[in-house]
């Protein structure tokens, strides 16, 4: 077991180094990031200025030492539009976007679950295929097409929510709403299919041959199995969140990171951005990290060694 | 059984084989735990005769006949093939010598791709190593799919369309094309039919007889193996227990697990059947990563305890000796064995 | 000699494909707006009823034609410079499709070499790629397209690039998946047993039994695509004006939501059918070739 922790604890160390190295790189994907900074019509001295400026001339791995190590310390330079730094800048809006992101994946499950388990319990009936229908469907619509619609529907032609802003509830509920319908979709299909392989188990069998009531067999012996894998995945789906989250943001104005990643990138705001990426990929290994610490303690074969992991 | 009398010169040496499996995870040099799944099996294969490897399932039989053919890399021993040493062979060597040396697979269905046409499965082993091409390909391709009993007008199908029977017919064509000294047959039959198991044995017998070949037949089932045995090695938890002549095995085994395992083959004769004193094994298989110490069969050996249970079986492991002629035992009270077995427990080499 | 006959029982495959899709009901309809949709693509520049670029002052955000101060020219509505909305609909199909197209070609390419080669050949080189496959799963998607987008400079070229490098994992990682199982089949190991060269394995192989995954990877990752290049555009930082892509158009419709919805309804409701029709046809795909993989995303 130990032996899986510290695994983990090291490959998330990893990956949280390649990150960097990705971050880091992105900046140079067009050559030297100082002309980026600068207006088109900038001179060759200007740019040169700029780049001893900003060290851009010094040996790469130079420069990644140094980015690197300020990046630990959560030093990502100063916003060059706010003039403030930017890791404190991310880290004000990071709650906003969790927030958010934490509420729709809620949303998701309290919605998706129960209707997935519906739906596989009264499989081939109405209920099923009109699941999966809906299922179909909310899996194929934008994210950003959604949210602009319930905003006319709720808030231009309805007048019942707030298109904009954070603070009181309503306030949430149309972005939450909007983050969470892709992911209700697929965690429905999810649970369903889960639901499916283990009423289809052997044990299921016996424990209504030993004449429990039904309901005992779907929740204690059927959900309760079924929700296992489905718990690691609540943590990529979170990522998937993150994303989604940027669109939401911007649609309903949003004070979180997403949106200041966007509009940072128009403002050309490059230490911004890069804080703002490798922050929420922090964030994301983070919330990996747990789930997959936690998954010994939710899944017992694991936890006994049944299963190598 | 046999046509060709064997030569002087074994095919095949095998000396101290081991096959062993790292498992679990490592941190940083910890050692892990260790599967051995062959654990110094020395054998020799004639020419021209069919040596016959069985044992319950998980003791190692089909690991062996992999190593052998380096299908699996061992950890330790030596593989000499005619002559030249194959654990040390590099790739493109050892890819070549693999002309020589066939291997016909358990699993009719699986042993076949299912997006080659059979007679483009037939025909690999030629093209790999370049021995026909176009016509004369095509033409090999027909004799062989004759000589294991199809038509030729089936080439173009795919294996999918194919029984069980028929699939296996089609892989000892392919393991045929390259005309190889040594095949090894890979519980080839385990997966058929009983009536199928027949025609195929026999197809095999009928090849070996017009073609020369050489066999080793890796079974689990010692009524298959008593018909084409030419001699028979018996294997437990990764070594052989007992080494002898086909016929001699049967009417005289010289190990408690041979006797027991032969017990269990049922015979045709129901009056003799009644009458036999069967030889139950207790227990379950040790697990390959824990053998027992000393002499390995111990656990469930009916022999130690009709004999008190003597110490020695515990403390030394008891090695594969000649005993007599052409018959080798790993058990520290073989002699012992024929006073405590009651009535034959078999009736004969053929059944 | 045996008797020769079908005695296996029939496998699915003896159907031919395109039988089976007329037979489900999802995947034909899927199939036949998917085939609607590329037909319009192809088609566009000899069905429009207006140049999509055209600009006409008069006509300026008028609704569709069958609500008051429609204009019949107009079906759709024109958008603020008095461009026809349903050509410009209909022009987004092209650039959703072509970008889509190109985009699931470079990631696939990328991804099954990787994956073949770390799948066959395992050790460093599969650890290797399984690690860079974290790092880059664990940066938001959108965030990464958005990053490169933004330092390389937005154009259909930097979407169909940067789409493509990006995407390259869930190819990686299926295709990783397979080779894993392929190598311990039977069949497999009869070829390395026949001698056979390891670049033999792989293409004759390994690749033709990997491709019912690869395709429906690659259907559902088109349509993935689309929805990607759509939220770029949206944002502002992937196909520019004057262009018309699906994405764009709700861009610019987002600002007059409550006054013209019509900018933005129509677009998107064909970017969702065009993402509807590809995952149910790549449900259907999965279901009938291969219904054990699993897909990420």
């Amino acid at each position: 077991m130990t032996t899986f922790l510290i695994r983990r604890l090291l490959q998330a160390i990893v990956v949280i180094f390649g990150v960097s190295v990705i971050v880091f790189l992105a900046l140079f994907a067009t050559g030297n990031p100082a002309r980026l900074m600068l207006p088109p019509e900038a001179t060759q001295q200007e740019v040169d200025e700029l780049t001893h400026q900003l060290g851009f001339d010094r040996p790469i791995y130079l420069q990644y030492a140094s980015f690197i190590s300020n990046a630990v310390r959560g030093d990502f330079g100063n916003s060059l539009w706010y003039h403030e730094p930017a890791g404190a800048l991310v880290l004000e809006r990071l709650p906003a976007t969790v927030e958010l992101a934490f509420s729709g994946l809620l949303l998701a499950v309290v919605c998706a679950v129960p209707l997935g388990v519906l739906a596989a319990v009264r499989r081939g009936r109405w209920v099923d295929t009109v699941t999966q229908f809906l299922v179909t469907i909310g899996q194929s619509v934008p994210i950003f097409w959604l949210g602009l619609v319930l905003i006319l529907v709720f808030s231009v032609n309805l007048h019942l929510l707030p298109t904009s802003g954070r603070g009181t509830w309503q306030q949430l509920v149309l972005p939450a709403v909007t983050l969470a319908a892709y992911s209700i979709a697929r965690l429905t299909r999810l649970t369903r299919s889960g639901m499916l392989e283990v009423l289809g188990q052997d044990y299921i069998r016996t424990a209504r041959a030993k004449g429990l009531p039904e309901r005992a067999v779907i929740y204690r012996h059927g959900l309760r199995n079924a929700l296992i894998p489905l718990i690691t995945y609540l943590g990529l789906e979170f990522g998937g969140l993150l994303g989604g989250a940027v669109v939401t943001e911007v649609i309903f104005s949003w004070p979180g990171v997403g949106r200041l990643a966007v509009d940072a990138i128009f403002n050309r705001d490059f230490p911004l951005v890069q804080a703002v990426v490798f922050l929420v990929a922090i964030t994301f290994v983070v919330i990996n990290l747990i789930v997959d610490l936690l998954y010994p303690i939710i899944d017992p074969r694991i936890r006994f060694g049944v299963i190598k992991s | 059984m046999t046509s060709a009398l064997p030569t002087d010169t074994p095919l095949v040496t095998v000396s101290d084989l081991r096959v062993h499996y790292p498992i679990g995870q490592r941190l940083f040099g910890k050692q892990a735990a260790v599967v051995r799944a062959v654990d110094g099996v020395s054998l020799t294969i004639r020419r021209g005769e069919t040596l016959s490897l069985v044992g319950e399932s998980g003791c190692g039989k089909s690991t062996t006949g992999r190593a052998i053919l380096q299908l699996e890399r061992p950890t330790a021993g030596s593989v000499v093939f005619d002559g030249t040493e194959l654990t040390t062979l590099t790739a493109e060597p050892l890819r070549r010598m693999r002309r020589r040396m066939q291997m016909i697979f358990q699993d009719p269905y699986a042993s076949l791709d299912p997006r080659m046409t059979v007679g483009e499965s037939i025909a690999e082993p030629l093209a790999i190593h370049g021995l026909a091409k176009g016509a004369a390909q095509a033409a090999r391709v027909d004799e062989l799919l004759g000589l294991v009993g199809l038509s030729p007008r089936w080439a173009g199908r795919y294996p999918g369309e194919f029984s069980g029977g028929q699939r296996q017919r089609i892989g000892i064509a392919r393991a045929l094309a390259a005309e190889p000294d040594l095949i090894v047959a890979d519980e080839a039959v385990s997966a058929l039919d009983v009536s199928i198991q027949a025609q195929i044995v026999n197809l095999l017998e009928d090849l070996q007889a017009d073609l020369g070949l050489t066999f080793l037949f890796i079974a689990h089932d010692l009524a298959v193996v008593s018909h084409v045995s030419d001699r028979v090695a018996v294997m437990y938890l990764g070594k052989i227990v007992e080494l002898a002549d086909g016929d001699e095995l049967y009417q005289r085994p010289l190990h408690p697990y041979t006797v027991a395992l032969l017990s269990a083959v049922p015979l045709p004769d129901p009056v003799v059947e009644a009458r036999r004193q069967r030889i139950i094994l207790t227990g379950d298989l040790p697990s390959p990563l824990a053998p027992p110490s000393g002499c390995r069969f111990r656990t469930r050996c009916w022999l130690r305890a009709r004999l008190g249970n003597p110490e020695n079986c515990v403390t030394e492991e008891p090695a594969l000796r000649v005993v007599e002629e052409n018959r080798q035992v790993a058990c520290h009270w073989s002699a012992a064995l024929a006073d405590h077995v009651g009535t034959p427990t078999t009736s004969g080499g053929t059944t | 000699m045996e008797t020769g006959s079908s005695t296996a029982s029939v496998r699915r495959r003896r159907t031919p494909l395109l039988r089976q899709l007329v037979r489900s009901p999802k995947a034909l309809i899927g199939a036949i707006m998917l085939l609607v949709i590329v037909l319009a693509a192809i088609l566009a520049p000899w069905i429009v009823p207006h140049d999509p670029t055209a600009q006409d002052i008069t006509s300026t955000l008028l609704p569709p034609a069958w609500m008051a101060n429609g204009n019949g020219s107009y079906l759709l509505g024109t958008d603020v410079l008095g461009r026809d909305i349903l050509s410009r609909t209909i022009y987004g199909a092209r650039a959703s499709l072509l970008i889509g197209a190109v985009s699931v070609l470079i990631a696939s390419v990328i991804g099954v070499t990787i994956g073949v080669i770390g799948g066959f050949f395992g050790g460093w080189v599969e650890d290797v790629m399984l690690r860079i496959a974290d790092m880059q799963l664990a940066i938001p998607y959108i965030l990464l397209a958005i990053l490169l987008s933004a330092v390389i400079g937005p154009s259909v070229l930097t979407v169909i690039i940067v789409l493509g490098i990006t995407r390259w994992v869930v190819y990686a990682r299926i295709t990783r998946g397979e080779v894993l199982s392929l190598k311990e089949r039977d069949f497999v190991r009869a070829a390395v047993g026949l001698g056979a060269r390891r670049s033999r394995i792989i293409l004759r192989h390994l690749l033709p039994n990997l491709i019912s995954a690869i395709l429906v990877v690659a259907t559902i990752e088109v349509s993935l695509v689309i929805l990607a290049e759509a939220s770029l555009s949206f944002l502002g930082l992937g196909v520019q004006p004057p262009t018309p892509t699906w994405g764009t158009m709700l861009g610019d419709g987002r600002d007059y939501l409550a006054t013209a919805w019509w900018l933005s309804v129509f677009p998107g409701v064909a970017l969702m059918l065009a993402i509807l029709s590809l995952n149910m046809l790549g449900d259907w795909l999965r279901d009938t070739l291969d219904p054990g993989l699993k897909v990420d995303g």
